[in-house]
C-alpha cells in the first residue's frame, strides 16, 4: 500500500517537475510568470491526439514533432507579444493569462470541448508490491531525462550566456550579447518543454482544451515553492508536490490533492517569496 | 465634461419608458450590475494600486452571504446594507495581505484564493429550513425585493441609481483628502512612508471600498436572479473585471464602468456563443497589454528584488 | 481629461455597433415562415457542456424533421428556435426571455443543467409558456408541481429524475448484475450526492450495502487514493458517476493498477464510443443509458442519426431531446392546439409513443421510467468497442 502510494507520488511528481520545467526557466531568465504555459500543455496533449489518429503516429513518434511546433509557436508568441512588453511584469502576466484564456478557445474550436482519449501505449508491471503503468515510469524516466539534459544544457556556452542572462541583462547586453534572442530562445524551450509534458501525459487522461489549467496551477505552484530557475530544486519541488498530493488525498479526503498545490502557492507566496529551494534573493 | 454626461445619464433613466420587453430590460439590469463590479477593481487598481486577481470573491462572497442571512431570515434590504458591509471586511483582510506581498505575487495570491473559494462554493453541501438541499452547483436560493417578473423597472432604477452614486461617489473620493494619501502611496510608498503615511494600511483602505461596491454588485446580482452560484466566484468573473477595467482605462472609473456597460449590453443582447465573448475578452487583455502596458506597471528594478538566479 | 474622452469615445463606438447589431438582429432573425410553430430550445452549445448540448440539439432536428414530414403540427411545420445557455443559468434565463418575450415561441424545450432549467422554469411560469424538460434531473424541479399546481403545470419532465436514476441503476446492480454490496465513487457535486443518497435508499432494502462512497473534485490530479481504497475493500461493483473526462483518468489508471472490478457509468464521456474503444479496461464496463440498439424504434433512430451526424448517438440526450419534441408534437397534434391550457390536459392523460419506448406522466408531470413501465431504460455494456444492450431479464 505503501509502496504504491510513493511509487505513485514520485511519478506524478516527476511530471510535476517536468511541466513545471518551463515555468521555471522562464521565471528564471526573464522573471515573468507565463500564465499562458498550460495552453502550451494542452497543445501538446491535443496535438499529439490528431498526430496518432490522423497522421498514424506512434505517441512516441510524436514527442519530438509535437516539441518541434511548441518551440516554433513559443518563438513567435514571444517575439510578437510577451517580448515588447517584457519590462512590465504586472502587464505580461494579465496579457499571458490573456493569451491563455484565448488559447483555450482557439483549441476548443479545432478539437470540440468533448473530451478526447487514446489508447494506452504500454503494459502493466509489477514491482515490489505495487503496480505501476510502464507508460508513467517511461514519462518520470523522460522527465529526468529532460531535465538533466536541460540542466547540462545550461552549462554548455549558450547555457552559460543564459545565464548571464538572467542574472544580469544589462551586463551581458554591455557585452554583446543578443538578449531579446536569448530570452525568445528561452521562452521557446520552455513551451517545448510544456508540450513535451502533455505528449507524455497524453495516454492515461482525457484530452479537452481545458486540460492545462490544473498542470498550471501545479507548475506555479512548483515554481514557487522551488524557487526561480534552479532545476534541481525544480524537480525537487515537483516529486515534494506530488507525493504530498497523493498522501494528503488518500490520508485526508481526495479534494486535497488539488487544495494542495493552492494552498502551497499561498502559504510560500506568504511567508518566503523566494522559494524553498536556496538562499534568499538579496536586495540592492 | 459635465455636457455629455448629463444626456448620457437622462438616456439612461428614460430608457424603461420607451424599452418595455423583460429581455432588454434584463439585460440593462445586468449591465448596471456588471459596471458596478468592474468599478470596485478599478478603484482598487487605479486608487489602491494592486492588481487584484480575484475580485469575484467579493461579488460572490456578498452573493453567498446575501444567500446565508435571506436563509437566517434577514430582510432583503437589510442584506442589501449588511452583506455589501460584509463584503467590505472581507476587502480588507484581502487588503492586509499588501503588507507582505505586492505586484505580480499579490495578483497570484488573490487568484489562487478566488479559485480556492470557487472550489469550495461547488463542494459543499448542507440542508437548509424544510429539508432544501443547498450548496453545490445549484448555489444559494436568494430573495429579492420583489420578483424580478414584477418588479423591473424598480430593479432598473436601483441599480442605475447605485451604480450613479458609485462613480460619483468614487470619483469624489479619489479627489478627497484620503483619496489622495491612497494615491500617494500607490505612486511611491516610500515616500509616502516617510510623510507618515502606512503604506500597508492605506492598501488595505482601499481593497476594503472596492469590496464594498463590487459586493454591491454581488449582492444585487444575487437579488436579482434569485440564486448565488458557484459561478459568481469564478476565474472567469475575476479575468473579466481585469479586461474590462483595462479596455476602459485602468483607473479611470468613468472608462471601465462605460466598457462594462457596453460589452454586458452587446453580450446580452445579441448572445453570442461562449467562445466569441471569451476570445473577444482575451483579445482585448492581450490587444491592450500588449500596446499600451505602463498602465499596468510594476518597475523592473523592484520586480528584481523579489528573485535572483542561481 | 484623457479619462473622460475615452470614456466618451468607448460610448460612441458602443452606440455605433448597437445600431450595427440592431440592424443585424432585426434581418437576422425573421428566418421562421410566418405561419410555423416556433419551439424554442435551450440548451449549451459552448463551454464545458457543449458535447451534451450539441447532441441534444441534434436529436431535436432529428425530431423536427420527423415531425414536418408526417405534416408538422396541425399541418404548420415545426421551426426550432436554438440558443446558447452556455451552461450559466443568467444566460439561460437571457435566452429564455428572448425567447418568450420576442420570438412569442409556441414553446420551450430544455434546458441541460439542473441550475440553467430552475432558471428558465421561471421564465416559462410567468409567460406562461410550456416548458418540456429533456435533461435535468433535480428531483425539486417537478416537485413544484405538486406543491403549485396552478403556477408550475406547465413544466414537464421525459427524463428520468433523481429518484429514478436510482431505481433503473439498482434495479441492474440487483437484478442484473445480482451483487450483494457496491461502491459509489464521483465529482463531488450536489447531483452525485442526492444520486448516492437515492441509489442507497433504493437498494438498502433489497439488502444491497454501499461498502465505500467516494468523492474527488472536478479537477483531480491523482485517482490513486480512491483506487487503493477500492483494491482494499473489494467491492462487486463500482458506480461511476463522472460524465466527464475524470472519468476517463480514473479507468485507465484502474487499468495500470491491474483493476478488474464491474465498473457501472452514468453515461457522458464513457458513454462515447471513441471513447470507450480506447480505455482497455480489464473488467466489464457499462452505461445506463435512455435506449439502444435493439428495439424497433431505437433502430431506426441510431441508423439514421447516423447517416446525418457521421457519429452514433450516445443514447441519453439525443434520444431524449428528440422523444422530448416527438411528445409535444404528438399532444399538441391530439389537442387540435397549441395553446398550453389545451395541451396540459392532454400531456396529463395520454401516451405517447418515442424512441425509449411510451410516454406517459404522473401528478408532477414526471415521466413514468422504471423496470415494468413504458420506459425502462437501457444498460449497455461495451464489449470490443461496441455498445451492447446487457440483457438480464
Amino acid at each position: 500500500m505503501t509502496a504504491q502510494l510513493l511509487a505513485d507520488g514520485l511519478l506524478t511528481g516527476l511530471i510535476y517537475g517536468l511541466t513545471a520545467l518551463g515555468l521555471a526557466l522562464v521565471f528564471g531568465v526573464m522573471r515573468i510568470f507565463n500564465l499562458a504555459h498550460g495552453a502550451f500543455y494542452a497543445l501538446g496533449g491535443l496535438l499529439t491526439y490528431t498526430l496518432v489518429t490522423r497522421a498514424g503516429l506512434d505517441v512516441w513518434a510524436a514527442l519530438p514533432v509535437v516539441m518541434a511546433a511548441a518551440f516554433a509557436l513559443g518563438l513567435a508568441v514571444e517575439h510578437t507579444l510577451v517580448g515588447p512588453v517584457r519590462g512590465h511584469a504586472i502587464a505580461v502576466t494579465v496579457l499571458t493569462l490573456g493569451l491563455g484564456v484565448g488559447a483555450e478557445q482557439v483549441m476548443q474550436a479545432l478539437w470540440g470541448a468533448a473530451a478526447l482519449s487514446l489508447p494506452p501505449a504500454a503494459p502493466v508491471l509489477a514491482w515490489a508490491g505495487a503496480t505501476l503503468d510502464a507508460a508513467r515510469l517511461a514519462a518520470g524516466a523522460c522527465a529526468l531525462a529532460l531535465a538533466g539534459l536541460t540542466a547540462l544544457g545550461l552549462r554548455t556556452r549558450l547555457g552559460t550566456v543564459v545565464r548571464f542572462t538572467a542574472q544580469d541583462p544589462e551586463g551581458a547586453q554591455l557585452v554583446g550579447i543578443n538578449t531579446d534572442r536569448v530570452q525568445m530562445l528561452v521562452f521557446g524551450a520552455a513551451a517545448a518543454l510544456a508540450g513535451a509534458a502533455g505528449n507524455l501525459t497524453a495516454t492515461w487522461q482525457a484530452l479537452s482544451p481545458a486540460m492545462g489549467r490544473l498542470p498550471l496551477v501545479v507548475s506555479l505552484a512548483v515554481v514557487v515553492v522551488g524557487g526561480p530557475g534552479n532545476i534541481p530544486a525544480t524537480m525537487g519541488a515537483g516529486v515534494f508536490l506530488g507525493v504530498a498530493a497523493v498522501l494528503s488525498g488518500y490520508y485526508l479526503a481526495p479534494g486535497w490533492s488539488y487544495l494542495t498545490p493552492l494552498a502551497a502557492i499561498v502559504v510560500s507566496l506568504l511567508v518566503r517569496p523566494s522559494g524553498w529551494g536556496g538562499a534568499p534573493a538579496r536586495r540592492d | 465634461m459635465r455636457s455629455f454626461w448629463w444626456p448620457v445619464w437622462s438616456i439612461l433613466l428614460l430608457i424603461p419608458a420607451f424599452v418595455h420587453g423583460a429581455f432588454y430590460l434584463n439585460f440593462l439590469i445586468m449591465a448596471h450590475i456588471y459596471a458596478i463590479y468592474v468599478l470596485g477593481w478599478d478603484f482598487v487598481a487605479g486608487v489602491g494600486g494592486e492588481i487584484c486577481g480575484g475580485q469575484a470573491l467579493a461579488f460572490g462572497g456578498a452573493a453567498y452571504l446575501a444567500g446565508f442571512l435571506g436563509l437566517a431570515g434577514m430582510s432583503p434590504p437589510l442584506v442589501l446594507v449588511c452583506a455589501p458591509a460584509a463584503a467590505a471586511v472581507l476587502g480588507l483582510a484581502v487588503g492586509l495581505l499588501g503588507f507582505r506581498l505586492t505586484g505580480v505575487p499579490f495578483l497570484l495570491v488573490t487568484l489562487v484564493l478566488g479559485e480556492a473559494a470557487y472550489e469550495t462554493a461547488l463542494a459543499w453541501a448542507g440542508t437548509g429550513p424544510r429539508g432544501l438541499a443547498l450548496g453545490g452547483e445549484n448555489g444559494l436560493p436568494v430573495p429579492g425585493l420583489a420578483a424580478p417578473e414584477h418588479a423591473w423597472a424598480l430593479y432598473y432604477y436601483l441599480t442605475l441609481v447605485l451604480l450613479a452614486l458609485a462613480v460619483w461617489g468614487l470619483i469624489r473620493f479619489k479627489a478627497s483628502l484620503p483619496g489622495t494619501r491612497m494615491l500617494a502611496v500607490k505612486s511611491d510608498p516610500t515616500a509616502a512612508g516617510a510623510i507618515g503615511l502606512n503604506p500597508g494600511i492605506q492598501r488595505a483602505a482601499a481593497f476594503g471600498l472596492g469590496f464594498l461596491v463590487s459586493g454591491t454588485a454581488g449582492t444585487l446580482y444575487a437579488q436579482f436572479t434569485g440564486a448565488a452560484t458557484p459561478g459568481a466566484l469564478s476565474l472567469e468573473l475575476s479575468f473579466a473585471a481585469v479586461t474590462l477595467s483595462m479596455a476602459g482605462g485602468t483607473g479611470t472609473l468613468v472608462g471601465p464602468a462605460a466598457a462594462a456597460y457596453a460589452l454586458n449590453v452587446l453580450f446580452g443582447w445579441l448572445m453570442w456563443p461562449s467562445y466569441w465573448n471569451a476570445a473577444l475578452y482575451a483579445a482585448v487583455v492581450v490587444a491592450v497589454a500588449r500596446l499600451a502596458p505602463g498602465g499596468l506597471r510594476l518597475s523592473a528594478r523592484r520586480w528584481r528584488q523579489w528573485t535572483c538566479f542561481r | 481629461m484623457k479619462a473622460v474622452r475615452y470614456a466618451k469615445t468607448v460610448t460612441v463606438v458602443f452606440l455605433a455597433l448597437a445600431l450595427l447589431a440592431a440592424l443585424f438582429g432585426l434581418t437576422a432573425c425573421g428566418n421562421a415562415p410566418a405561419s410555423a410553430v416556433k419551439i424554442g430550445v435551450l440548451a449549451p452549445l459552448s463551454g464545458p457542456f457543449a458535447s451534451g448540448g450539441k447532441s441534444m440539439e441534434q436529436g431535436l432536428e432529428m425530431a423536427r424533421d420527423e415531425i414536418n414530414a408526417r405534416g408538422g403540427i396541425s399541418g404548420h411545420p415545426v421551426a426550432l428556435l436554438v440558443e446558447d445557455t452556455q451552461g450559466r443559468p443568467d444566460v439561460a434565463r437571457n435566452a429564455a426571455l428572448k425567447l418568450t418575450g420576442q420570438e412569442h415561441v409556441a414553446a420551450l424545450v430544455g434546458a441541460y443543467l439542473s441550475e440553467e432549467t430552475n432558471a428558465v422554469l421561471q421564465v416559462a411560469v410567468q409567460s406562461k409558456t410550456l416548458l418540456i424538460v429533456p435533461i435535468s434531473a433535480d428531483d425539486a424541479l417537478t416537485q413544484n408541481v405538486a406543491k403549485d399546481y396552478d403556477q408550475y403545470r406547465y413544466l414537464f419532465r421525459v427524463s428520468y429524475d433523481i429518484d429514478q436514476w436510482a431505481a433503473l441503476m439498482g434495479d441492474f446492480i440487483a437484478g442484473g448484475l445480482k451483487d450483494r454490496n457496491y461502491a459509489f465513487v464521483g465529482t463531488n457535486i450536489d447531483w452525485n450526492h442526492a444520486l448516492a443518497a437515492a441509489l442507497a435508499g433504493y437498494l438498502a432494502p433489497k439488502g444491497v450495502a454501499c461498502v465505500y462512497q467516494q468523492y474527488y473534485p472536478l479537477a483531480q490530479p491523482a485517482y490513486d487514493p480512491v483506487l487503493l481504497a477500492l483494491q482494499r475493500v473489494k467491492p462487486q461493483v463500482v458506480v461511476l458517476a463522472d460524465p466527464g473526462g475524470g472519468s476517463v483518468g480514473l479507468v485507465k489508471a484502474a487499468r495500470a493498477q491491474g483493476l478488474v472490478i464491474p465498473l457501472f457509468s452514468v453515461g457522458g464521456a464513457l458513454g462515447t464510443q471513441a471513447v470507450a474503444k480506447s480505455l482497455g479496461y480489464g473488467g466489464p464496463l457499462y452505461f445506463q443509458a435512455a435506449a439502444w440498439r435493439g428495439a424497433a424504434p431505437a433502430d431506426a433512430f441510431f441508423t439514421s442519426y447516423a447517416q446525418k451526424y457521421k457519429s452514433p448517438p450516445v443514447g441519453y440526450s439525443d434520444v431524449l431531446g428528440h422523444d422530448a419534441l416527438t411528445v409535444l408534437a404528438q399532444a399538441m397534434n391530439q389537442a387540435g392546439s397549441t395553446a398550453p391550457d389545451a395541451v396540459i390536459p392532454v400531456l396529463e392523460k395520454g401516451a405517447f409513443g418515442g424512441v425509449a419506448g411510451t410516454y406517459r406522466f404522473d401528478a408532477s408531470h414526471q415521466a413514468r421510467w422504471g423496470t415494468g413501465e413504458g420506459l425502462a431504460g437501457v444498460v449497455v455494456r461495451w464489449v470490443n468497442g461496441q455498445g451492447v444492450a446487457a440483457r438480464w431479464r
